[in-house]
Parts: structure tokens; C-alpha cells; sequence
């Protein structure tokens, strides 16, 4: 029996903090 | 949660592929929803969207690949994530809704071939240019670099200053995010820059996670420019410092000050890329050449479960869906992890708190009666200001703690709670 995996991919979120 | 029978039709709600080796990457772009799939999946899903029954596009596998795929499992993964459902429950609306975030600024009027030339290769390398000319004046004069211990007690018009240095400080942050809503422009990807946080920090956050359907190349782009907008903002702070001292230009004394000052932040951004245990920037280009679906969030499942075996504690997550090859990676990334966490001490140590303790100095030197460097206007507004920026970061995070081991210590009584019962239910842990 052959398995399929669905994997969720993570969100693409970039941030930079608002210093110092 | 349908049951699928060999005679069940199953509704394929749009979507979009795109192949990277033997995984195939499926994106519902409406709800912002991406999963990653064996190749030979995408033949099931095809199938099914053809009109074909589960029984009839099983055995098309059958044929195709000599092995009976686990059709069940595979189609209730997909359901769950919104991909497929059964007709009668797509046309009730029965779909798993995703939140979405609010997201403020789009800069809608900004066009993909616009954001094209921006980012094309001649601005890349004139920007390269500029960092390396910058690098050298550095290397020329050490001293244009901010030392953080003084860098912002300017020694005139401090209140004014302060106020500059803030502003400045803003625009260079939301310019560094503006860098990477373009080249998602660029590359065709619906983006927008919202306001977000990691850890106690609040931040900007440009959410572009549609980059997924596009090729390496492009997302290589989108996830690096931020570190260009950082470079090229360094490099002309330094241009400006490294030109005054050597007197080829000469400004007043307050420009050189904050100029100094404000380069404290492009410096702090780029450093803040080592924080491996953050979703950096530099997180994103190591997930991408090492194809990782979800590395983060895996690698802390690895720690997480290798800390559990320490303690011999039963509280272990499942990570055998996860390719051998990619668990590689995970353990690989996991000594990085620790490097993070251990540059970020540093940085604490050696960039905070001087900046801290600069401004606590002038504090002790008033509550003592001394002479201090700051007016009581300056005190009144900015000081207790930035003590507030930085104080209240540092409180925040010391109640995230509290809270947590809280939260853990509730977790355990009531589980114990639960072992101790003589009908043991499944109780959820709040």
C-alpha cells in the first residue's frame, strides 16, 4: 500500500521589528 | 469528514501546480492554502477532476506505477486542507475556511514591470557596488561605525534628535519590508505589508507566502532584497560620515550625530538575520535550497522531541511523515537554531544594553541630585519614551515566561487529573 503525504507548507512571512 | 467509496465522485476545487522533482506543489490561491504532494498524486487529483470515480482513478494508478495507492488517506488529507470535497458538501460551502490578515498597504498601483526594473540586475549590481565601496571606507575609517553605548546620547538638541533618529528609523524598516513586497510584485505574487510580532517585538511583516508556485530564482530574490535595502541604507550613511570625517563635506555637528545614530538600525537588521530561530530572511533562502516544506516549525518539533527523550517523557510528535532527506536538514538546522539564540545574547550584551544603560546612566545621575547630560524636557519626553520601547519589550517578555510556565503547570495538574480519574476521557488541555 502505497502512502501519499499532504503536507502543509508554512507561511512566507518576512518581518523586520519595529529598534532597538 | 466524507467517507470515499470506490463508486464516489469527488469535487477538485481549483487550483494551481507547479512540479519541483518528485513532490508537486498545489496552491489554492483564493484561501492562500499550499500543501506539498508526491508527484504521482497529481495524477489522482486529475483523475478525479475528470469525472472519474475513486475505484476507477485507483486503478489508473495501479496500471501506471504497479502499486495500490492509500486513496483513502490521501483524499481525506486533501479535504481537510480544502482541496477536494465531495460535490454535494463544495456546493454547500462546507469548505475549510482560512483567516486571512488584515493587510494594509498593497501599493496596488505599483506594476509588475515596474516592479521589474527595480530589481532587475543592473540595480542589483549598482547596488552591490555601493556596498563594497561602503565596506572599504569602513575598513579606511572604523570609526564611522555607531558604538552603541553613545551612538544615541546625542550631546545637543537630544529631544529633537531622538525624534529624527525614531523617524528615520521607521522609514529604513518599512523600506527594507517595501523591498520584498516588490520583488513579490515582480515575481507576480500577491503581497502586502501588514504589522505582525516575533517573540515580544512588534514588526513589520510582508506576507507573500503565494511565492510558493513560483521557481527557486525568484523567491532567492524576493527573501534577499530586504538585506540589499539594509546594504544600500548602510552604504550611504557611511558615505555621508566616512565624507565628513574626512572633511570633504562639512555639515553641521547634529547631522553627523544622527546620521551615526541611524545607522545603528540598518546595522541592528542585518545582524538580526543570524536569529536562525527566527523566521529571518536568511530562514527563508536556507528553507528554499534545501526544499523544506515547513523547517521551523519542524525543527522544533526535533528539539522538542530530543528533549523529551532526555527526560524519558512520553510527549513525543510524530515526524515520520517527514522525508529522510529533509529530516537531514531539520538536524542540521537544529545546531544552527543554537547559534541563533546564543549571537542573539550577544547582541543583547553587546549592542542593548549599552543603549540601555546609556539612557538608565543619565537616569541615576538626576535621582541623585548630579548634573546630568539631559534637560528635564528632554527627560520629560524622549528618554522615558525609548525607556518605554525598550522596557516594555523586556516586560512583555518576561510575562510571555510567566505566562507560559503558567500555562504549562495548569497543563500537567490537569493531566494528572486526568490519569488519576477511573474513567479516563479524552480531556482537552486548555
Amino acid at each position: 500500500m502505497k502512502k501519499l503525504s499532504v503536507r502543509r507548507l508554512e507561511p512566507v512571512k518576512t518581518s523586520a521589528a519595529a529598534c532597538p | 469528514m466524507a467517507g470515499y467509496t470506490p463508486d464516489s465522485l469527488v469535487t477538485v476545487r481549483p487550483f494551481t501546480h507547479r512540479s519541483e522533482g518528485d513532490t508537486v506543489i498545489l496552491g489554492d490561491l483564493d484561501r492562500h492554502v499550499f500543501v506539498a504532494i508526491p508527484a504521482e498524486g497529481l495524477d489522482i487529483l486529475e483523475s478525479l477532476a475528470a469525472g472519474n470515480t475513486v475505484g476507477h482513478t485507483a486503478r489508473l494508478y495501479q496500471e501506471k506505477y504497479h502499486d495500490t495507492p492509500d486513496i483513502e488517506d490521501f483524499l481525506e488529507a486533501l479535504e481537510q486542507e480544502g482541496f477536494i470535497g465531495e460535490a454535494s458538501a463544495v456546493d454547500a460551502g462546507e469548505v475549510p475556511e482560512v483567516r486571512q490578515a488584515h493587510w494594509r498597504w498593497r501599493f496596488e498601483w505599483l506594476s509588475p514591470r515596474a516592479a521589474q526594473r527595480l530589481v532587475s540586475w543592473p540595480v542589483l549590481a549598482f547596488c552591490g557596488l555601493l556596498m563594497v565601496v561602503a565596506a572599504a571606507m569602513i575598513v579606511d575609517d572604523p570609526g564611522v561605525l555607531p558604538k552603541p553605548g553613545n551612538a544615541l546620547l546625542f550631546p545637543t538638541h537630544f529631544a529633537a534628535l531622538t525624534w529624527a533618529w525614531i523617524t528615520f528609523a521607521m522609514l529604513g524598516l518599512f523600506l527594507h519590508e517595501l523591498g520584498h513586497l516588490v520583488a513579490a510584485r515582480a515575481a507576480g505574487v500577491p503581497a502586502g505589508i501588514g504589522m505582525g510580532n516575533q517573540l515580544w517585538v512588534l514588526v513589520a511583516q510582508t506576507d507573500m507566502t503565494a511565492i510558493w508556485m513560483k521557481p527557486k530564482r525568484q523567491r532567492y530574490l524576493a527573501f534577499a532584497i530586504g538585506m540589499v535595502v539594509d546594504g544600500v541604507q548602510t552604504a550611504l550613511l557611511v558615505f555621508f560620515i566616512w565624507s565628513a570625517h574626512r572633511g570633504w563635506v562639512s555639515p553641521p555637528e547634529w547631522a553627523v550625530l544622527l546620521a551615526t545614530a541611524v545607522l545603528l538600525t540598518p546595522l541592528a537588521r542585518i545582524i538580526w538575520q543570524l536569529f536562525f530561530f527566527l523566521r529571518t530572511d536568511i530562514y527563508y533562502i536556507i528553507a528554499t535550497a534545501f526544499k523544506c516544506k515547513n523547517l521551523m516549525t519542524d525543527t522544533d518539533n526535533y528539539l522538542r522531541n530530543r528533549w523529551a527523550r532526555l527526560r524519558r517523557s512520553p510527549h513525543i510528535v510524530d515526524q515520520s511523515g517527514i522525508p529522510p532527506g529533509e529530516m537531514r536538514v531539520i538536524r542540521w538546522y537544529s545546531l544552527l537554531w543554537f547559534f541563533g539564540r546564543f549571537a542573539s545574547i550577544v547582541f543583547y550584551v553587546l549592542v542593548l544594553l549599552p543603549v540601555f544603560w546609556g539612557y538608565v546612566y543619565q537616569f541615576i545621575l538626576l535621582l541623585t541630585g548630579n548634573d546630568t547630560q539631559f534637560s528635564s524636557f528632554d527627560f520629560a519626553t524622549v528618554g522615558i519614551l525609548v525607556f518605554l520601547i525598550n522596557g516594555g519589550g523586556l516586560m512583555l517578555w518576561l510575562r510571555g515566561m510567566y505566562r507560559g510556565a503558567r500555562a504549562r503547570r495548569r497543563a500537567a495538574r490537569s493531566r494528572r487529573v486526568d490519569e488519576a480519574a477511573p474513567t479516563p476521557e479524552p480531556a482537552g488541555i486548555a
